[in-house]
């Protein structure tokens, strides 16, 4: 592909010399090795790109510049003069389609990346988001029952760890514990985990991590393909449907629709049915585009709407309840199996819509600017008194927008990448639900600016730094407690203040934070079996709205959440490690180990700090508090290609967690645990795969105590009694099995099976631990349609 | 590709009604737990006498009101439930089916039979509870005697018969209000 074209005239004779420079495009590397052709005439580059026409009669020729790497360019050339030109070709167009096409990633930073591949997804493709990551070593779920299961990267989630679909950071109020991701991850082609802080272009919030939702990337060509995929899972006696439809078309354009359904009843455990625990699960996604390398437009759509069960054994009304929900073996609240899905539940509507472009200049880089708008409809149903239960107790509308221009130059030895954030974000909480907010109305203004610059010593060795400031600005109007409100805010924020109403108090809280956070990593690559990258990076993270202004009963968890207005930005420095090596055992040995270290000042963290006595009974007060925290663990990926056939692959992750103000465990750090499975595969059987895998999950020794005491009457005579609420439950090993072949060029069906032994279990990351075991045996069995 | 372009303005369009659509009016407005409750009043009235009495337990108060009781008479005792102002009673009746009352009496020996009428009568025959008959043998049979008043909702079932010291049991429900009330001679 040629972009641009330069001429320069000398002197005028008969013959003409042209001599010429020939050069890539973006990043103005010289092409060696390029044939250049004029009439009959043919030259090649040398290693600095030049080229020379000696002599050349008068006339007017057909130029041909061709490179192994790069699509040919043809051009009619005049001579009439000497003449020294330059070609600008793009070389790397194969390099990005395949990149792209194919997921497998250059890599040439300093980041921690890890990739669920194309095949993971298909062979997964019922899962949630959530439950899908857990295959990364390091990555966790935070569950609230099966079908709600948040990322845990290095220990951390919620606002911690951005969700990046298709180059937007989700709003979907993220802060709350059981507020999973709302994506289809079958709108997908890859997914990348990067661990750690140092993805500062993704702002400065994501400091465990963030999730980045790569769509595909279309060939140039006229094709109309698809794919249709059924499923049938056993557990839950439900079914799984998507359907992908792509157009493209030489000339770039190109159109994509995604459809998915899914539908669950009651999900069971080996010895009972978990009583409204069904899902209802629907997702559409377009995609219209017009992308070459130079440049594109695209507008991308996408919802998500889901309706899910909560499990009704959860829903207590105080403390009491809760001892006698632990002291039951078997669930209180039993049904036969049914899809119908009753309170409580989460109703959630997603859509994102995307407006992007981009275009190359051959001296500015390429500049995009990309413009989103999000609106979250989150209703959460309770268990209520009569009519009321109709009425959602949580309703919380959250639009965004969000804006961002980047600038990225790229050349030989190095590339700079600049860019602003821009956002507007109003969640609205209706009064309609007759129940106290659990988070205000508020308006979020944000800016940052990022400045990111690698450069490449030698193939061998490339550093990397980055600099990025933000300023977030909330403009809340809260309603609190008289009694609160003097407590605790009336002397700090009196400027807040706005009325009295009865007991209740109004304010119009306006917060700024601002952050300044950096990064800087070297990769070393002395050698094709050895890759070392290490990266620092020092964030600071504001507080989410739920951390400051929390205010309402968790009946899951029974505990009261109180936010804090008072909170700081946290400050934290990061270490991470990376190491790759490649060795020669059997058909190849890879291992990668990655630690890391993070200190935090001000770390936001929530303790029961109290009890409040409500009409239902005493509760526990969870407050948001700041202490300092230092975390460190292990990730370590092992793949053993054992020969052309059979390969063995291995993960193990620790963390560990601390709150060194108060000097005990942070809560809820995934487990230590580890995963080895052997795959069998043999393509000339049809692609025929075979997967025997077994995850262990060790007992978490490691967390702090907060059981409360209650006091109850036994045999006439007031007792206290302790609720352990701490324990972690004990270790577990499950065996999976997964299997699948081509029927032919267009059907494939494949074979998933978890939890093979039905084991009893209980997951320490999983909030309805306390009420229920796990899923038992689940079989999933789908069937795939391409064309 | 018009096909296409159309497809965008249809987008955009479905944009614009959602942003528009979203009504902002009563961002400003207060709002509290409807279901929630303020205060559990007893209202006891002495049979024989035929005069009345009524104990008032009111969330997070310092103390506990404490119920006069005479050892061997008999009292009729009707239990209003309110939030502020409002008179949740009533929205229990109406969801009678949902709620049901434990007496608890710790350290009194005091016989407890339910007297509701149909309007607190469940569909499952069991009453809920609102309207009581107290039998007193012995209103202070240890140092501090008390009654623990609770309103379970949604339980599974629901017994009226004494279980311990409690008149009601339940499987499953949460509990919805809790009170406290002391009781002497």
């Amino acid at each position: 592909m040629l972009i641009f074209f330069g001429l320069t005239f000398f002197s005028a004779q008969n013959t003409f010399k042209v001599q010429g420079k020939i050069i890539d495009f973006h990043d103005k590397v010289p092409l060696e090795k390029a044939t250049i052709k004029i009439g009959n005439f043919t030259q090649t580059s040398d290693s600095s790109g030049n080229f020379t026409f000696p002599s050349l009669q008068k006339g007017t020729y057909t130029l041909t510049a061709i490179h192994p790497d790069c699509a040919s360019f043809t051009k009619q050339l005049t001579i009439n003069k000497n003449l020294e030109i330059t070609l600008n070709l793009e070389h790397h167009v194969k390099d990005i389609e395949t990149v792209l096409i194919h997921g497998t990633h250059k890599n040439k930073n300093s980041l921690i990346i890890k990739t669920l591949d194309k095949k993971e997804l298909e062979r997964n493709s019922t899962e949630n988001l959530g439950n899908i990551l857990t295959s990364i070593s390091g990555v966790g779920a935070l569950k609230t029952g099966n079908n709600i299961a948040k990322p845990i990267i290095h220990g951390l989630y919620g606002s911690r760890v951005a969700m990046i679909n298709n180059g937007v950071k989700m709003a979907e109020q993220e802060w709350g514990v059981e507020h999973a991701p709302n994506v289809d991850v079958n709108q997908f082609e890859h997914l990348d985990v990067i661990k750690g802080a140092s993805a500062l272009k993704y702002g400065s919030d994501a400091i465990g991590g963030a999730v980045l939702m790569i769509p595909e990337t279309f060939k140039k060509a006229d094709t109309l393909r698809g794919s249709a995929n059924l499923s049938g899972i056993s557990n839950g006696k439900g079914v799984g449907f998507d359907l992908n439809l792509v157009k493209t078309w030489k000339n770039n354009w190109a159109v994509k629709t995604t459809g998915s359904f899914k539908k669950l009843g009651d999900l069971n455990t080996p010895d009972y049915l978990l009583m409204n625990t069904g899902l209802n699960f629907n997702a559409f996604g377009l995609s219209v585009q017009n992308n070459s390398f130079l440049q594109g437009i695209s507008f991308d759509y996408s919802v998500t709407n889901q309706e899910i069960g909560i499990f009704r054994g959860s829903h207590i009304g105080n403390l009491d309840d809760f001892y006698t929900v632990l002291n039951s073996d078997v669930p209180i609240y039993q049904r036969d199996f049914s899809y119908s899905i009753d309170n409580p539940k989460q109703d959630i509507q997603h859509h994102l819509a995307k407006i992007s472009a981009y275009k190359r200049f051959g001296n500015f880089g390429k500049i995009s600017v990309d413009y989103s708008l999000q609106y979250n409809h989150r209703r959460e149903f309770d268990v209520r008194r009569g009519e009321l239960s109709t009425i959602p107790s949580l309703d919380l509308e959250l639009i965004t927008n969000q804006l961002n221009i980047n600038n990225l130059i790229e050349r030989a030895n190095w590339n700079w990448e600049t860019g602003i954030d821009l956002s507007y974000q109003n969640n609205y909480s209706t009064p309609e639900t007759q129940a106290r907010r659990l988070v205000p109305n508020y308006n979020k203004y944000s800016g940052g600016m990022y400045s990111i610059f690698k450069y490449n010593f030698s193939p061998k060795f490339n550093v990397e730094a980055g600099l990025r400031y933000d300023l977030t600005q909330y403009k809340v109007k809260k309603w609190y407690d008289e009694s609160d409100w003097n407590n605790l805010y009336a002397t700090d924020f009196s400027q807040f203040y706005v009325k009295t109403d009865g007991n209740r108090v109004f304010t119009e809280p306006v917060l700024n934070f601002e952050n300044l956070s950096f990064n800087a990593g070297i990769q070393w690559v002395p050698s094709e079996q050895f890759n070392l990258k290490l990266n620092y990076a020092k964030v600071g993270r504001s507080p989410n709205i739920a951390e400051l202004f929390a205010d309402g009963l968790h009946h899951s968890a029974s505990v009261l959440e109180l936010g804090n207005m008072g909170l700081k930005n946290e400050d934290g420095n990061q270490f991470n490690l990376n190491i790759d090596s490649k060795l020669n055992v059997l058909d190849g040995l890879q291992i990668s180990v990655n630690p890391y270290l993070f200190l935090t000042k001000n770390f936001i963290n929530q303790i029961p700090t109290g009890v409040q006595n409500t009409i239902r009974g005493v509760f526990p007060v969870w407050s948001y508090v700041q202490i300092d925290a230092q975390m460190y663990g292990i990730d370590v990926d092992a793949k053993l290609a054992i020969n052309k056939n059979f390969t063995y692959s291995g993960r193990f992750s620790y963390v560990n967690g601390q709150d060194t103000t108060n000097d005990e465990p942070l809560i809820l750090m995934l487990p230590p645990n580890f995963a080895n499975s052997l795959e069998f595969s043999k393509s000339s059987w049809k692609n025929f795969y075979f997967k025997v895998e077994n995850q262990t999950v060790l007992h978490q020794t490691r967390f702090p105590i907060f059981n409360p005491t209650i006091q109850i009457y036994e045999n006439g005579v007031e007792v206290d009694k302790t609720l352990d609420l701490s324990t972690p439950p004990p270790t577990y090993s499950l065996w999976n099995l997964q299997t699948g072949f081509d029927f032919d060029k267009h059907f494939s069906v494949g074979l998933n099976m978890t939890n093979v032994f039905n084991k009893n279990y209980k997951d320490y990351l999983n909030r309805m631990r306390y009420f229920s075991y796990e899923m038992g045996r689940n079989i999933i069995f789908n069937v795939k349609y391409k064309f | 590709m018009t096909s296409i372009k159309n497809f965008k303005y249809i987008v955009f369009i479905f944009l614009a009604v959602i942003s528009i659509s979203c009504s902002r009016a009563d961002e400003d407005a207060d709002v509290l737990s409807q279901e929630d409750i303020s205060n559990i009043i007893l209202n006891v009235k002495n049979d024989a006498s035929g005069i009345s009495q009524t104990y008032n337990y009111t969330l997070n108060s310092a103390t506990n009101p404490v119920i006069k009781l005479t050892d061997g008479a008999n009292y009729t005792v009707t239990a209003i439930f309110k939030n502020g102002n409002e008179d949740e009673t009533e929205s229990i009746k109406a969801a009678k089916d949902e709620h049901f009352l434990i007496y608890d009496f710790q350290g009194s020996q005091i016989n407890v039979t339910r007297e509701d009428d149909e309007s607190s009568t469940r569909s499952d025959g069991k009453k809920v509870g609102l309207i009581t008959k107290w039998n007193v043998v012995k209103a202070q049979n240890s140092v501090s005697p008390s009654l623990i008043l609770t309103l379970i909702h949604d339980a599974t079932s629901v017994n009226e018969s004494l279980n311990g010291s409690a008149f009601g049991s339940v499987e499953g429900g949460e509990t919805d209000a809790m009170a406290t009330f002391s009781i002497s001679n």
